[in-house]
């Protein structure tokens, strides 16, 4: 008979599991996703769904390459949920192939080579990111132009998703046409230019593109994590305020702060990928320092590097950071 | 202010460990707040009683003290014993009778562990042990004071055990019923300095144990007379009684009873939230110091003495010794759950089957102590002790697979003794005994706060318990290596000295001869001369 020391049960225990966590982070993805679909693309379901059941598949080759037993460990539900987050971080045109590497990278080198859940250092869905956005810069820099959706017929779409390259397989239909650049892409090549920004053209840009409900739709999520207490309150405070106060110090005087804010996958960012315990600092303070690094390295990469979004590098800069923030963190408070 | 502002935004650990409220009750890190849950309690209406059941026929007293060290026995076998004779080291007989064999038994202990006993076979005659006279009145005039309430003569007695203290505290053999079992005596005797305040730990936070509450509700006057004589014997500034807010009968009961003899004890009510009873935790709520781990609270001029302590001793003034406690039967599957007097060395199962409790089954299990603290127990036939504050029944459980950890520090938030259980976890795991020194595995409480909230159903508790006795045993491991290491080296050392002795001896010797040796020879070439000469002379 197993000798039970704290019985869970007894106590009134009413501990998530860890299950119970990974599912409520999938449910307030919802109203994101639905705004997604309806603003953007509905074909983000389709990515999603693609990638979900690949990373499953995926997950119980690799558990099992590491001679453990698949099911209790599939059932936590974290690849599912880094899954979705991958599929919501790409494109939508993206052809399924080059999404099909993104989750192996993901499940593989992110997740199971580290010791599976717990063990990796970095956040699996961002290292799937990444490895994609290097591997494929044309195709991750291929946004949907809600309008142009219109002009395309499904079956030229279903060929798009499955062919091996999304630009040269159909060289009839104009890509131009169906595909814009996200708003910060926009305001970048107009830098790149050195035109003027228009303001009222850019706010206008930035709600018909819908970009702005979906990550008030990620927002609502976020504050219904925080409100059940699945996070706390440290990181997605403080990666926004690391992002808010070099933009607003340093970017562009005419560009309004909450339009960069809210264009761009901050909010996904701050509330939903950095958050994951598992690959962030682990105190309090800890947690600030490590959000207000993301915050900080987000707008440097935006402002000044060659990518157009910033959240992936910066996530996985500050991951790199995460025990040097630990150690110190603890060297402080015992001083204390 | 600035204590605010940083608090707000989580940096109060960085800025010392100070108080969470400014006033008291201070508060204290983390915790829990939790069902209480008390089934003993009944309908938790004003009755409240506290069943007595008759000792059994054969009781086994463990000859271990509070640090589960075994103890001489100072009885033998067959000799015939009195209630409260002593059979060791502040352990006293709970029944008269004869014994019947000190022998290894099975006790109450996660590991379902064998200690030294002693069997006593009971004569159910309670005669009690003759010391002196004093003791004999006293035991006759005890039902006289718990009845008519004389102030006077209560406070007389009181005296009395301040002039007598320390023999009579020898006798009483108290200790302390919250659960560590730490003797009384060397609680208070140690108290020389001045003690600042005096804490009776009245809390009780964990669910399902009720046995003080029910305690207070029933003898609040015996009790007012135990902390009377608590604070003039231990002369403190302050002495607090810390009661949880749900206790409510009992807080009311306790006012009363305090007003009644005119007891300077200030009575603080605290928020009910585990572990709030345990005593670091007690002690920053009542007076807002923290008390680090392997310093003692008497150095910081406090005291904490468990209520149920202060009855006992009110009844060892009044001349029994400590030889019974109260124990609460609870827990889903306990049929009738009620507080009782047990005498210490009855088995469980003798409690659970006068109370109307025999488990009626093998599937459940019972355990000892509450559903935090305690444990499952292998057998119900072990005997109850002064530390076995709770018996409680529950229906078999298949623990969940502890899943792997994810870092969520929800185990750190409700740390009362604020350590970083998912740290302390992975390096137990690494069996890095430094690492969890570092991080003052020590100062762990055992609370089960943290396995409580952890998403990944980790026995975060059970694996501390077993990495603390480990670490203990590899320090005692490396102590003899150590002393063993020391003798090696003395030994050495002396044969060398001993050898160096003795070679500086020969040398002496030697040294000696040789030079006594140089004039010799002139002297036999001398002697030799002279004989030659002289037979020379003699041929001629």
């Amino acid at each position: 008979m197993a000798n039970i020391i704290v019985d869970r049960r007894a106590a009134g225990a009413k501990a998530l599991s860890t299950q119970r966590i990974m599912l409520s982070v999938v449910l307030a993805l919802i109203p994101g996703i639905v705004a997604y679909c309806y603003f953007i693309s509905p074909l983000v379901l389709v990515n999603a769904l693609f990638a979900v059941l690949t990373a499953l598949l995926l997950e119980a080759f690799a558990i099992r390459l590491r001679g453990k037993k698949c099911m209790p460990q599939i059932q936590d539900a974290s690849i599912a949920l880094a899954a979705i987050l991958l599929a919501l971080a790409v494109p939508p045109m993206i052809p399924l192939w080059q999404l099909l590497v993104g989750v192996a990278v993901m499940v593989l080198l992110g997740k199971h080579v580290y010791g599976g859940l717990g063990h990796n250092p970095f956040n699996p869905a961002m290292v799937g990111y990444a490895a994609m956005l290097i591997s494929f810069p044309q195709s991750m820099t291929l946004w949907m132009d809600p309008l142009g959706l219109e002009n395309l017929a499904l079956v030229d779409l279903i060929q798009a998703k499955l062919t091996l390259n999304i630009v040269t397989s159909n060289p009839q239909i104009a890509w131009d046409g169906i595909t814009q650049a996200t708003p910060l892409e926009h305001i970048r090549s107009l830098k790149a230019q050195s035109q003027t920004i228009v303001l009222s053209d850019l706010i206008q840009r930035t709600m018909d593109s819908g970009w702005c409900w979906v990550n008030l739709g990620f927002l609502l999520g976020g504050l219904f994590l925080l409100f059940k207490r699945i996070i706390q309150w440290h990181i997605p405070v403080s990666v926004i305020a690391g992002y808010v106060l070099w933009a607003g110090l340093f970017s562009e005087p005419g560009l309004p702060l909450h339009l960069s804010v809210f264009s761009g996958s901050l909010i996904l960012g701050a509330f939903f990928i950095a958050t994951d315990p598992v690959t962030a600092a682990s105190s309090k303070r800890g947690r600030l320092i490590f959000g207000f690094g993301i915050g900080s390295l987000s707008f440097v990469i935006r402002e000044f590097g060659g990518y157009p979004e910033g959240i992936a590098f910066a996530v996985l800069l500050m991951n790199l950071c995460v025990p040097l923030i630990d150690h110190a963190d603890r060297q402080l408070a015992r001083r204390n | 202010m600035l204590n605010k502002i940083t608090s707000a935004i989580g940096l109060n650990v960085s800025l010392g460990r100070s108080a969470h409220r400014k006033t008291a009750p201070f508060g204290f890190h983390g915790g829990l707040s939790l069902d209480t849950n008390k089934r003993a309690l009944g309908d938790n209406t004003e009755l409240c009683s506290i069943i007595s059941i008759n000792p059994p026929a054969l009781l086994t007293i463990p000859l271990i003290n509070y640090r589960k060290d075994s103890v001489a026995p100072k009885v033998q076998i067959h000799e015939k014993v009195k209630r409260g004779q002593a059979l060791a080291d502040n352990i006293v007989s709970p029944v008269s009778g004869v014994v019947e064999a000190i022998e290894h038994c099975e006790i109450i202990h996660p590991g379902g562990l064998r200690a030294p006993c002693v069997v006593i076979r009971n004569d159910r005659l309670d005669t009690p042990i003759n010391t002196d006279t004093e003791y004999r009145n006293n035991k006759q005039e005890q039902q006289a004071v718990s009845h008519d309430n004389d102030n006077a003569e209560a406070q007389a007695k009181i005296a009395h055990f301040i002039a007598h203290s320390t023999t009579m505290l020898d006798q009483a053999a108290l200790v302390g019923l919250g659960g560590a079992g730490f003797p009384t005596a060397q609680k208070l005797l140690s108290s020389n300095q001045d003690l600042q305040t005096l804490i009776i730990n009245a809390a009780e936070c964990e669910p399902e144990i009720a046995c003080d509450e029910a305690l207070m509700r029933s003898s609040s006057i015996q009790i007012a007379y135990g902390i009377s004589a608590l604070s003039q014997l231990t002369q403190c500034k302050r002495c607090v009684v810390a009661i949880e807010d749900t206790k409510t009968l009992a807080i009311e009961s306790m006012r009363t009873a305090l007003d009644t003899i005119d007891s300077t004890a200030e009575l603080m009510i605290i928020p009910t939230r585990y572990p709030a009873g345990a005593e670091s935790p007690l002690i920053q709520n009542v007076t807002g110091q923290f008390i680090p781990h392997n310093e003692k609270p008497i150095n910081h001029g406090v005291i904490c003495i468990n209520v149920a302590t202060t009855y006992a001793l009110w009844q060892a003034i009044n001349g029994q010794p400590m030889d019974s406690r109260v124990v609460s039967l609870g827990g889903a599957e306990m049929p009738n759950p009620c507080n009782v007097r047990v005498r210490f060395g009855t088995p469980v199962s003798y409690v659970l089957q006068q109370t109307g409790n025999a488990p009626a089954d093998d599937t459940i299990r019972i355990r000892a102590g509450g559903p935090l603290s305690g444990f499952d127990l292998h057998s119900t036939n072990v005997p109850i002790t002064a530390m076995t504050n709770c018996i409680l029944a529950e229906a078999a459980l298949c623990a969940p697979a502890a899943q792997p950890c994810i870092r969520c520090d929800d185990c750190a938030d409700v740390c009362p003794a604020m350590l970083q259980p998912q740290q302390l976890y992975w390096y137990t795991q690494a069996a890095e005994h430094d690492k969890c020194e570092e991080l003052q595995l020590d100062a762990c409480i055992e609370c089960g706060c943290c396995d409580l909230v952890c998403p990944a159903s980790i026995k975060l508790t059970e694996t501390f318990r077993f990495a603390k006795s480990n670490a203990n045993y590899i320090k005692a491991q490396q102590q003899l290596a150590d002393d063993a290491e020391l003798r090696f080296l003395d030994r050495k050392n002396r044969l060398e000295q001993k050898e160096q002795a003795r070679q500086l001896a020969i040398e002496q010797r030697k040294e000696k001869l040789r030079s006594q040796k140089k004039p010799d020879r002139e002297k036999i070439n001398a002697a030799l001369n002279r004989i030659r000469s002289k037979r020379h002379t003699q041929k001629d």
